[in-house]
């Protein structure tokens, strides 16, 4: 999947992941949910613009 | 507690290391040593999205509301994920085109619309002005908290105003051109984004681990507690699933569309790949500064506070347990907050009031003395009245209500821009008509739903009589417009106001026509047209464009702005062509877009244009042909796209299939581009050639080949033995860039040397009769010598004296045989393809030596004439049969015999050799194909057409010349001309 599609994917997973009714599901310890999915969308961001950067250094 | 007048000192303390830091920053930028191009620098100032609201009013709202904070952080962490694109191209076009402000952004997307771009400016004033007042009302809350009194908290509060507006104008305005970086106002936000997220995690830890035993031992407490409920979301929860979901959208947008965010991620912007890191640096500083919001806000409740007190918990709590220090840090923490926020905001909506309202006012007195002077000091008036504006606020209305609820207020605000922004970005059809009745639309519902009851409640409009009557009516009451209920606040006014504002924008722009500017602008934005593309006839010279900037950036900065452009441009300001005053006007107004906002240059642009009748006529027919061209389709330029793909392909098969190695080299000498004949030629694979030097993959060739911005060619021996031609030559670009090209010429050379040795054959073939009695006649005599001297008596003294006579006759002829001998097997031989520096002189005597034994030569007077002359670096075996082949073709011109006249002269840079003959000469018809392989015009057998040929062929290799001069009957002469290159050099 090329960047251009995955970012606004990973946006759109992440709209979902922050709203009814995937909030309502955690609702048991909804505070721990938020903070650690937010915790991962970070890391997924940071690891798709790393890598991205990483292959566009590469082919120069 | 602390005293008043020592909290004043400690502000003004801390301002003056911001004045500090920003003064260092400045400095180290002018001399080329930034220290804020970084992604860091650039997340860390992102982090002025981070106020007074969040480092007080989300513990305020998270001990009221529970959750209902953190969609202001997840909204923005969503949206930057957008960011790769979204803002890259905002920043693209804005940088382009020098805009400065959020209003001119939509108004250029418009077609350069003044009233589109005054109608963004008074919503986002009204919209931002209670943020503004938010933050003012923070500092001083917090003063009154910390000095336990509220006397001398208005006058501290307009102190810090004075003092944060001078900042703001000393780094924020202090030149004209907007669009210029201000190194040291992001630097200092940085710095203020640091200074808060320490001082929230220090008090975050000090209430977690000193007051409680961490997260686990506070959230159990308030699990088992009368809050429990501040712990969910939607039933019996002080948030609802849709309230969240409003908040999401609305902090997704207000992280774009909020001034100052505009300001420093847009304007502020110095690298366009910090974006990458900043998509994920910036959400996790929100990360950090959010982590404690929950701990600190439960911790203030469970020790008693009252929840009416939440917003200042943060400070509260520190005070009540007797940690001044503490207190005293998170004081300064939220100082930071809020005087970051307040800085930009001003300078954002000053540049947009000076842009929008002020300049279009001013454009009217078309001859202010002084202009430059002028508009920068109503700039910085400007960013003082926004800073008093907000202060005046906070003393005002702000009391009424808390900080989220303002805050909010202003996310509301700016998502009115969102439909004509976005939507703009992707839909060409969009007009200036649309945007405005959308905004305005928008903007009503916002005002008569938020603002309108906050008036009433601070008294500014009376809630009898009219607007009682107004409000509440079942249909216009502003929280259930058209008797809408069961949403909340911000939602209702959420959906009201999009829904207006998207009817009315779409609905308007798809029954009103667009005009030329709005298509070609729409175009611009959509299509990511370059404007520089679309062509304009410019109707200035050189000097009507200094003289305009003159009038708006003062007359050594004009100067500067249109030499800079030469030099840049690498024009000649005396050779200047029509389309490079076109690319100069489009500059200056680029640069007064900086100045003065990009809808106001243009207009002075198009007021200046003084056309005649010609012109016009041109212009127009111009403007047709480019609005003809930018009708372009969707479908017109997915075909262009598609055959521009095959264009690509196409060229990536020519040179992938051609027999010669390509190779592309930045210049940095690092390899770019290496095609599948490299591979065959060197054994290196692209993988491992791409981004590697160009030395170590070639060591064999010359360090001189790869001087950027030379040609050279070269004949090297690579490391396998192979003969390789290359030739390197720079990219047309001047990027020092190289493309060299590489050929095997292993067999080639093979062949020529072969080609030589045959030539050199057929030559000894053609003087081999002619030389034979040379070596015939003193056989003969040795013959009849031997036979005399077998029929003498050896005892006859007399015999013996004739037997002594004659053996010395043999050795003699034997000599004279052997001498020739030898020369024919001089001339045969091959002695290798190397150029050594040789005697010409000496090469040229040794093949007349050998051509005089052909008797061919005896009725031909050879005559020579040699000046002296350096060494030359040739290959003497290629040169030795040049002159044969010279030579040879003289005598046969003269069969009856004549004259060959060969002179040798030094004419420097040159060695000039010229064979005159006196022969037949050389026909006018055919002197022009004497030089072509297998031309001859001797007969058949005598001639095979390759020595003429062969002679030029060695001669251009030689990096010579040779020429021919004759006529017919009037005998021939071949001059050849030889570079000189020292021994030593």
């Amino acid at each position: 999947m090329y960047h251009k599609e995955l970012c606004p994917f990973i946006c759109l997973l992440a709209l979902l992941a922050f709203n009814y009714p995937i909030l309502s599901l955690a609702a048991n310890n909804l505070p721990l949910y938020l903070y650690l999915s937010w915790g991962v969308l970070i890391m997924v961001v940071a690891l798709v613009t790393t890598l991205r950067e990483r292959r566009r250094r590469k082919m120069g | 507690m602390i005293a008043s007048w020592l909290l004043e000192i400690i502000i003004l303390c801390y301002l003056c290391l911001l004045f500090f830091i920003a003064y260092v920053a400045e400095r180290q930028e002018n001399r080329g040593k930034s220290l804020v191009t970084n992604p860091y620098v650039y997340s860390l100032s992102l982090a002025v999205y981070c106020t007074s609201w969040t480092f007080y009013g989300s513990v305020g709202e998270a001990a009221t509301s529970g959750l209902s904070f953190l969609p202001i952080y997840l909204g923005p962490t969503i949206m930057a994920i957008l960011w790769g694109s979204l803002l890259l191209k905002i920043i693209t076009i804005a940088k382009r085109h020098r805009i400065t402000t959020i209003s001119d952004f939509i108004a250029f997307r418009y077609g350069n619309s003044l009233r589109l771009s005054a109608l963004v400016t008074v919503v986002t004033i009204i919209g931002i002005t209670p943020y503004l007042g938010l933050q003012m009302k923070a500092i001083m809350s917090t003063f009154t908290i910390m000095a336990g009194k509220s006397s001398g908290t208005i006058a501290s509060g307009w102190v810090i105003a004075l003092v944060l507006g001078v900042f703001a104008m000393i780094f924020g305005a202090r030149r004209l051109d907007s669009s210029e970086r201000h190194s040291g106002l992001v630097l200092a936000i940085a710095f203020e984004s640091l200074v808060k997220l320490v001082a929230f995690l220090a008090v975050g830890i000090f209430v977690t681990y000193g007051l409680f035993d961490g997260f686990t031992d506070i959230f159990a407490r308030i699990d088992n507690s009368a809050y429990r409920h501040l712990l969910s979301i939607g039933d019996g929860a002080a948030v609802s699933y849709q309230e969240w979901a409003s908040l999401l959208f609305l902090s997704m947008m207000a992280i774009l569309f909020l001034p100052r965010q505009f300001h420093v991620a847009v304007v502020e912007n110095c690298e366009p790949s910090h974006i990458a890191k900043a998509m994920w640096l910036f959400p996790l500083y929100m990360l950090l500064i959010n982590i404690f919001v929950l701990p600190i806000a439960f911790g203030g409740i469970l020790l008693g506070n009252s929840q009416l007190e939440a917003d200042s918990f943060v400070l509260s709590i520190p005070l009540s347990q007797g940690s001044s220090a503490l207190a005293l840090l998170v004081f300064i923490g939220g100082l930071s907050a809020a005087t970051g926020m307040v800085i930009v905001e001003s300078l954002a909506l000053s540049t947009m009031m000076m842009n929008s309202l002020v300049m279009p006012a001013l454009l009217r007195f078309k001859y202010i003395h002084d202009f430059p002077l002028v508009i920068l000091n109503i700039k910085r008036l400007l960013i003082l009245g926004c800073v008093f504006l907000g202060y005046f606020f906070a003393l005002s209305i702000g009391q009424f209500y808390s900080l989220v609820e303002i805050g909010l207020k202003s996310f509301e605000a700016v998502t009115i821009f969102a439909p004509s922004l976005l939507l703009g970005l992707y839909w060409k059809r969009g007009n200036r008509k649309g945007a405005m009745a959308g905004i305005a639309a928008g903007f009503l519902v916002w005002f008569y739903t938020l603002l309108m009851p906050a008036l009433i409640r601070a008294d500014v409009f009376s809630p009898q009589g009219f607007w009682g009557t107004l409000l509440t009516h079942n249909l216009l009451n502003p929280h259930a417009l058209f008797g809408l209920t069961g949403l909340d606040k911000w939602t209702h006014c959420l959906f009201w106001q999009l829904l207006f504002n998207l009817s009315a924008y779409v609905g308007v722009s798809l029954f009103s026509s667009q005009n030329e500017a709005e298509e070609r602008q729409g175009l611009l934005f959509v299509e990511s047209y370059d404007a520089n593309l679309v062509f304009r006839r410019s109707v200035y010279t050189i000097s009507q464009i200094e003289n305009i900037l003159e009038q708006y950036v003062g007359k050594s900065e004009a100067l500067s702005i249109v030499s800079r452009f030469f030099v840049r441009e690498a024009i000649d300001r005396r050779e200047i062509t029509q389309e490079d005053l076109i690319h100069l006007r489009n500059e200056a107004e680029r640069v007064l877009a900086g100045v003065l906002g990009s809808s106001i240059s243009t207009i002075i642009f198009e007021d200046k244009a003084t056309l005649t009748e010609e012109e016009r006529g041109e212009l127009s027919t111009s403007v047709k042909q480019m609005t003809s061209s930018l009708r372009l389709s969707r479908h017109e330029l997915a075909d262009a796209n598609r055959h521009l793909a095959y264009l690509k392909e196409f060229s990536e098969n020519v040179i992938e299939s051609a027999p010669l190695g390509i190779v592309t080299i930045d210049a940095g000498l690092d390899v770019k581009y290496w095609n599948r004949e490299m591979e065959q030629i060197t054994g290196v694979n692209r993988a491992m050639a791409i981004n590697q030097p160009i030395k170590h993959l070639l060591p064999w060739a010359q360090a001189s080949a790869w001087i950027p911005n030379q040609k050279k060619e070269m004949v090297a021996e690579s490391s396998s033995g192979q003969i390789i031609k290359l030739n390197v030559s720079p990219f047309k670009d001047l990027s020092g860039s190289l493309v060299a090209i590489l050929e095997n010429i292993t067999e080639k050379r093979k062949m020529e040397e072969s080609l030589l040795q045959t030539s050199k054959l057929a030559s000894l073939g053609q003087f081999t009769a002619g030389i034979s009695h040379e070596i015939g006649n003193p056989l003969a005599s040795i013959s009849s010598l031997v036979q005399e001297l077998q029929s003498i008596d050896l005892h006859s003294p007399e015999e013996l004296h004739f037997t002594h006579e004659s053996l010395q006759t043999i050795n003699d002829n034997l000599a004279r045989i052997a001498k020739i001998v030898r020369s024919l097997g001089d001339f045969a031989r091959i002695s290798g393809a190397e150029k050594t520096f040789t005697d010409i002189l000496q090469l040229l005597m040794q093949t007349l030596n050998l051509v005089k034994y052909d008797k061919r030569s005896r009725k031909i007077d050879f005559v020579t004439e040699a000046a002296p002359i350096p060494l030359l670096e040739v290959n003497a075996d290629q040169f030795q049969q040049v002159f044969l082949n010279l030579v040879l073709n003289a005598i046969d011109a003269m069969p009856d015999g004549g004259r060959l006249e060969i002179s040798v002269a030094h004419r420097p840079p040159w060695v000039v050799l010229r064979f005159t003959d006196s022969g037949c000469g050389i026909d006018e018809e055919v002197i022009n194909r004497i030089f072509d392989p297998f031309f001859t015009t001797k007969p058949f057998g005598k001639g095979t057409g390759l020595g003429l040929s062969l002679c030029y062929g060695i001669i251009k290799d030689h990096n010579g010349r040779i020429a021919v001069e004759s006529q017919k009957g009037m005998g021939a002469t071949f001059k050849i001309s030889l570079p000189m290159k020292k021994a030593n050099e």
